[in-house]
């Protein structure tokens, strides 16, 4: 057996190697500045999305009057330091049709995609492109992540759709979602002043050839690409994922590269905010259940994680590694011990069907009390969120200024509703947003419409959007959200 | 396809059983006639041409012909009227008369399949597919041959969930970028062990001596030779590096592509270890940007099923079936069919036997085989050693080279097999402890006719100089007719012998020996672990709702220990080829001492699960009778009725009723409340069941959960619920009266035939890796027909699916 003591030359170079390396590749790739890369002259803006299971409790979140917001509502209230930095908006529903889904798949596969309809054909999902990854297509070539999915992604949080038939994993583990932001780089705050000063003055490199893994990647898609002539079509189709999934990883590769000379030149003169690198990351090799068990019976190392969570979007904003992060916290399978304080079910799922259902007045009181205190304990969550971002400062705006962070849930409520979902928008996205306001759509209003409105404000031209044009709740709306988005920036 | 006249047999004997004579004549009603009208006044508005609410369009179907094949739909359909919830509330409602006639033509149609019919012919579409998460991790063990945990490492998530139960459902294998680079990432760690890269400290001893042993087997290297070398390994001597890397590669290639290679991807990794060896990397990091090459190769990842596959112009196996085939139907090929049959048993690929044959495009050849077969038998070994040897003895019979026998010592035991009877040894395989081969010279090997080897003894081999690495292989002259074997260790010897293997030739064809093989070995414990799990939901265990606030002595240790219950008497229907209604009913079960007591079972001592007789006062038995099932059928702090009734129509007979519909309200405890007030939760359930919305399903699932209830939520037995008796009466929609666990197991033994032909759908379906059709139903009763004949058997089942249309053929 090798001892500890004699730690051969070849493996100290490996092992030192891993952390000089890219992400996970064994050696450095050749220069490959992708054109796409250009630089921002000030802050960007991002997208956040946090979204928790569960719905909520609608008369304790729902402002009762439109217009400025007075003292917010019990499960808002957490957010009231940073009321003016807000916009509760009230009405959206999703109307999409299901086919060979339970309930929670329904909600789970409508939530970011508003699609007109959904469903499940031999164990597959199928729903529409959903609005982080519309938004992550444009914004996302210019960072090295074009997005980040985080979050359990137990059972039934399929959220995130690449295409009507792709659905994207969320990634559990912190130390893994770490890893995928920062192996093979130091976190450094981009330094916005010298980027807008310095212009595009990136220097391309020719690519060079002599990576060896730049050959594997060559070799495979030259045996992927002689594979798939042979196949039938659907087959074809099928198989398309792993060529697109090989060329993707390539282009990573050649934003690696650029990206660390950006990152170099940064730590030169970095960002004046302070990086708050997370403390305590499970060790390599955690399997998730070991992660996921502690979370579903303690609901204060259930906090930890999602603040664990909350933290990696503020430090991907932060360090402009990704412009679009969508985190997936909560769990209906969850106990809560503690956070509820009222009768004595404390099973999450429990407790929604008993108490939070769409119909108050048949709803079990306590249970019901309790639902509301789990959501004010995700507000308490997301609103730590809120004030990091806001203490983060980018050369005068905040971080929170120039973010649209979405909090909302899969569900409308607790019985699977899928009227009425609770919307907050924090932040001002650059000061396109007109906060401090509730905006209600006593009419109901397609949730799709929102994301007609984010992806607009985020320069992406959009008419429609998942069933924008075609939900019940359409109305004359046109797709849109009036009085949104500030009239000035129209 | 082997039998295939007997089968074609059987098909037309089903057919004709099937299609009792009354049903055709001409008083019958038909779709066209007296179906389509009802429909079309009362469904088609929105389940037509215009809106296809639900996918579901009847306007297309045009005759009784497409009507009577789409017995998918129509068990939908049933589902849905039987629940009441269709038509939808505001909506024109069917008459009771209409309803009924509606029910009873699809049962009809449901329950009648025409296997002539050449719509009824068809293996489904063929999906390339991603190896699972699972697969990827038992295949990455058997070919690199040490343990590898891809979620662990680099965070893959497991393929099993809603929707896709056993995780092994084709299309829902996806590739997204995140995972490829997850695929790239694995295949360094994956390296780093396999070369002794990675940080040992972190690794498991036993784990790296795996990785070392099969880098000492891939380098060719002598034992030893790793150490003086730092970890550099080299061509062999006096050999040419590039000849070196190529015979090392095809090698590799042959296994890690399953019988997809061709001779370009030798050619192209070449040229990467060309370009490695221009950038003078060493000798061992240009075979591992070769290795690293093949492990994120598409041909490696995914299972492809391409025409063109080499045996199929040989393959004579023909259909006798008075139904022909398409033309664009065929038999899967030799390397194809190990494969399909390596993922289904062994959730892995194909070993080096099973490639071998279908090298040869043995595996599909007809008729009696001449391969000599390996004979399962029972370990013996010298009369008084049998416990002091303890695990030592089966580690000879386990498969894996790293395990030996080592006697408690020197001249201790002999050790050998019963084969069961008299058989016809024609060859021995062995393997010597790695590194200490030379300890096996003076050994020899010996048969006799009586267990102490007294008598009829035949000398078969004596080992005369130290055997090579790994297994070694002796033809024997003559087949030697006998029914023990035994190997004696030489002098002063502590045994040291890795594996003994005997062989000959033995009855059956040789797929069908393969399978037996198969299924004994080891590896086959896959199909408890990814099938058995996941179908009875035992995945939920730990996660069960019953919380130690109410039951505090249900904790982590009885968790385990009823998951190994359940799971251990799964493979046990396997190992012991057993009757698979011996999950509806059992008089044995296994539990370890804390189990026993929580159950109330007498004299088991120890942490080790072990087997134990029931009578029937133990009120145990098969699975109803686990804490596994009924802890994840319970809430917090009560049973659940429904819970349990849900389970048992959905996993024993895979007839789940549908969701409740949304809004509905659950039953609520009410702590506050005077106890004179309180109703029972049976009072409860009752009314909440009036609905009329709830009532059609819960009329189903509460008796049957309700004669469940003298067990807790965490699964004890109780006689009263406080210092209320228990009520477990019940009646069934079909008016069966329930009193307990005693009359569910009589309820449910008597729709035995419901259950295997739910088993066979659900292991078919995990066989094929896609949903069943409508076009199985011809091959699900075959199997559950020929299950029924040969008692059930846990082997025939896997047989039949290894025989049947869609797992033999494809487009």
């Amino acid at each position: 057996m090798n001892t500890s003591q004699t730690i051969s030359r070849r493996k100290l170079l490996r092992n030192t190697g891993a952390v000089l390396s890219l992400p996970f590749f064994e050696s450095l790739f050749p220069a490959r500045v992708a054109s796409a890369a250009a630089v921002a002259a000030k802050p960007p803006v991002r997208l956040g999305i946090f979204t928790v299971t569960g719905g909520t409790v609608l008369e304790s979140w729902k402002p009762q009057e439109a217009g400025p917001l007075a003292k917010l509502p019990s499960i808002l209230r957490p957010l009231e330091f940073a009321k003016d930095d807000i916009t509760v908006i009230s009405g959206l529903c999703h109307a999409g049709r299901s086919d060979n889904l339970n309930a929670h798949e329904h909600c789970s596969l409508l939530h970011l995609t508003g699609a007109s309809s959904v469903k499940k054909e031999g164990g597959k999902l199928f729903a529409d492109v959903s609005v982080d990854q519309a938004a992550a297509r444009v914004l996302g070539k210019e960072t090295l992540l074009p997005s980040l999915e985080i979050g359990l992604n137990g059972g039934e949080k399929n959220y995130s759709f690449r295409s009507r038939d792709s659905v994207v994993p969320y990634e559990g583990n912190p130390r893994l979602i770490f890893d995928r932001m920062f192996r093979g780089r130091q976190p450094v705050v981009p330094n916005w002043k010298r980027r807008a000063e310095a212009g595009s003055v990136e220097t391309t490199t020719a690519p060079s050839n002599d990576s060896l893994d730049r050959s594997v990647l060559d070799l495979v898609l030259g045996q992927a690409n002689d594979l798939r002539r042979g196949l039938g079509r659907s087959d074809q189709q099928k198989f398309d994922q792993y060529l697109d999934s090989v060329r993707s990883v390539e282009k990573r590769i050649a934003f690696i590269e650029a990206r660390q000379r950006q990152d170099a030149l940064d730590s030169a003169s970095p960002g004046l905010s302070k990086l708050r690198l997370p403390e305590s990351l499970p060790k390599l090799g955690t399997p998730i259940w070991e992660i996921t068990r502690p979370i579903d019976q303690d609901p204060s190392r259930h906090a930890d994680y999602i603040r664990l969570l909350a933290d990696m979007q503020v430090l991907a904003f932060q360090t402009d590694t990704t412009r679009v992060v969508t985190v997936a916290a909560g769990s209906d399978e969850s106990m809560f011990p503690g956070v509820v304080t009222v009768g004595y079910e404390r099973h999450c799922h429990t407790l929604e069907h008993q108490g939070n259902a769409s119909r108050p007045e048949d709803a079990d009181p306590i249970a019901r009390e309790a639902c509301r205190q789990i959501h004010a304990w995700y507000t308490q969550l997301f609103a730590e969120t809120v004030r990091k971002l806001r203490e983060i400062d980018e050369e005068g705006s905040t971080l929170l200024d120039n973010t649209v962070l979405l909090y909302t849930s899969y569900m409308a409520d607790g019985g699977h509703g899928r009227d009425d979902y609770p919307v907050v928008l924090a932040g001002k996205a650059g000061g396109a947003l007109e906060t401090g306001r509730h905006l209600a759509f006593d009419k109901k209003a397609p949730m799709a419409n929102l994301y007609v409105e984010l992806l607009n404000l985020f320069g992406i031209p959009t008419t429609s959007f998942g069933d924008s044009q075609t939900s019940r709740f359409a109305g004359d709306l046109n797709g849109r959200l009036p009085g949104l988005v500030s009239e000035a920036r129209k | 396809m082997s039998g295939s006249s007997d089968s074609a047999f059987r098909w037309i004997a089903l057919a004709v059983a099937l299609c009792p004579a009354t049903w055709l004549s001409a008083a019958e009603p038909s779709f066209q006639t007296d179906i389509r009208l009802i429909v079309q006044a009362r469904c088609v508005k929105c389940h037509g041409p215009d809106e296809k609410s639900g996918n579901v369009n009847f306007a297309a179907i045009a005759d009784d012909k497409v009507a009577n094949r789409q017995r998918k739909l129509w068990r939908k359909v049933v589902a849905q009227l039987e629940a009441g919830a269709m038509p939808p509330r505001d909506a024109p409602q069917l008459t009771g008369e209409e309803k009924q006639r509606l029910v009873a033509w699809m049962k009809h149609a449901i329950e009648v399949v025409d296997c002539d019919d050449p719509a009824n012919r068809d293996p489904g579409p063929t999906v390339i597919r991603r190896l699972s998460l699972s697969e990827y991790n038992r295949t990455i063990r058997d070919l690199m041959g040490f343990e590898f945990d891809a979620a662990a490492t680099v965070g893959m998530t497991d393929d099993a969930g809603e929707g896709n139960s056993f995780g092994n459902l084709a299309a829902a294998l996806e590739m997204p970028p995140a995972l490829l680079e997850k695929y790239f990432a694995a295949a360094d760690q994956i390296l780093d062990r396999f070369f002794g890269t990675e940080l040992s400290s972190s690794v498991d001893g036993r784990i790296q001596e795996q990785a070392r042993n099969s880098r000492e087997q891939m380098f060719l290297l002598k034992p030893g030779d790793w150490r003086k070398a730092d970890y550099e390994v080299a061509p062999p001597t006096g050999v040419d590096p590039r000849d070196a890397a190529r015979s090392l590669i095809t090698a590799f290639v042959r296994r890690a592509y399953r019988g997809q290679a061709v001779p370009t991807d030798i050619e192209r990794l070449l040229t990467l270890f060309d370009r490695a060896t221009v950038l003078k990397k060493s000798y061992d990091d240009s075979i591992r940007v070769m290795l690293k090459a093949v492990l994120v190769s598409p041909k490696f990842l995914y299972r492809v099923e391409q025409d063109g596959g080499r045996s199929r112009e040989t393959s004579v196996r023909t259909l006798t079936s008075s139904a022909t085939a398409a033309s664009d139907f065929g038999p899967v090929s030799d390397h194809e069919l190990a494969v399909r049959l390596s993922y289904f048993l062994w959730s892995s690929m194909p070993d080096d036997e099973l490639l071998e044959l279908a090298d040869r495009g043995c595996l599909t050849a007809p008729g009696p085989s001449s391969e000599p077969v390996k004979f399962v038998g029972t370990p013996i070994s010298a009369p008084g050693s049998e416990t002091h040897q303890g695990n030592n003895r089966d580690k000879v019979f386990d498969g894996d080279l790293l395990t030996n026998l080592d006697g408690p010592d020197a001249n201790s035991h002999w050790i050998g097999l019963d084969l069961g009877e008299v058989k016809p040894i024609g060859r021995v395989r062995f393997a010597g402890r790695i590194g200490l081969e030379q300890r096996l010279v003076g050994g020899k090997f010996q048969a006799s006719s009586t267990p102490d080897f007294s008598s009829d003894v035949v000398e078969l081999l004596e080992v005369m100089q130290a055997p090579s690495r790994g297994w070694v292989t002796r033809d024997l002259d003559q087949p030697v007719e006998r029914r023990y074997v035994r190997y004696v260790p030489p002098k002063n010897s502590f045994g040291n012998i890795a594996e003994i293997e005997i062989r000959g030739i033995g009855a059956g064809t040789v797929l069908e020996q393969q399978v037996r093989r198969m299924l004994a070995d080891p590896r086959a414990r896959l199909l408890t672990d990814n099938f058995a799990v996941h179908w009875l939901q035992l995945h939920k265990l730990p996660t069960a709702r019953p919380s130690t606030e109410f039951f505090p002595e249900f904790n982590a240790n009885i968790r385990q220990a009823m998951f190994d219950e359940t799971t251990l008497f799964f493979d046990t229907l396997r190992r012991e080829d057993r009757s698979v209604l011996e999950l509806l009913d059992a008089d044995y079960t296994f539990v370890n001492e804390e189990l026993a007591k929580y159950y109330g079972l007498p004299d088991v001592k120890g942490k080790e699960l072990q087997r134990v007789a029931l009578k029937p006062q133990d009120r145990r038995g098969g699975l109803l009778g686990m804490g596994s099932v009924l802890a994840i059928t319970s809430h917090t702090s009560r049973t659940s009725p429904t819970m349990r009734g849900k389970w048992i129509l959905e996993v024993v007979f895979g007839a789940p009723p549908p969701p409740p519909p949304a809004n509905v309200s659950q039953i609520k405890d009410e702590p506050g409340k005077k106890k004179e007030d309180i109703q029972t939760f049976r009072e409860k359930l009752a009314q909440h069941a009036q609905d009329a919305a709830c009532a059609a399903c819960h009329r189903k699932m509460d008796p049957l959960g309700f004669a469940l209830d003298n067990y807790n939520a965490v699964g004890r037995w109780r006689d009263k619920l406080g210092d209320q008796p228990l009520d477990v009466t019940g009646e069934l929609p079909t008016g069966e009266k329930l009193n307990g666990v005693a009359d569910l197991k009589q309820v449910i033994l008597a729709r035995k035939s419901d259950f295997v032909r739910n088993l066979t759908e659900q292991l078919l379906t995990y066989a094929l890796g896609r949903e069943l059709e409508d076009f199985d139903d011809c091959p699900v009763r075959q199997i559950a027909t020929q299950l029924k004949t040969d008692d059930y058997r846990f082997s025939t089942l896997v047989m039949e699916i290894v025989k049947s249309y869609p797992f033999q053929y494809r487009k």
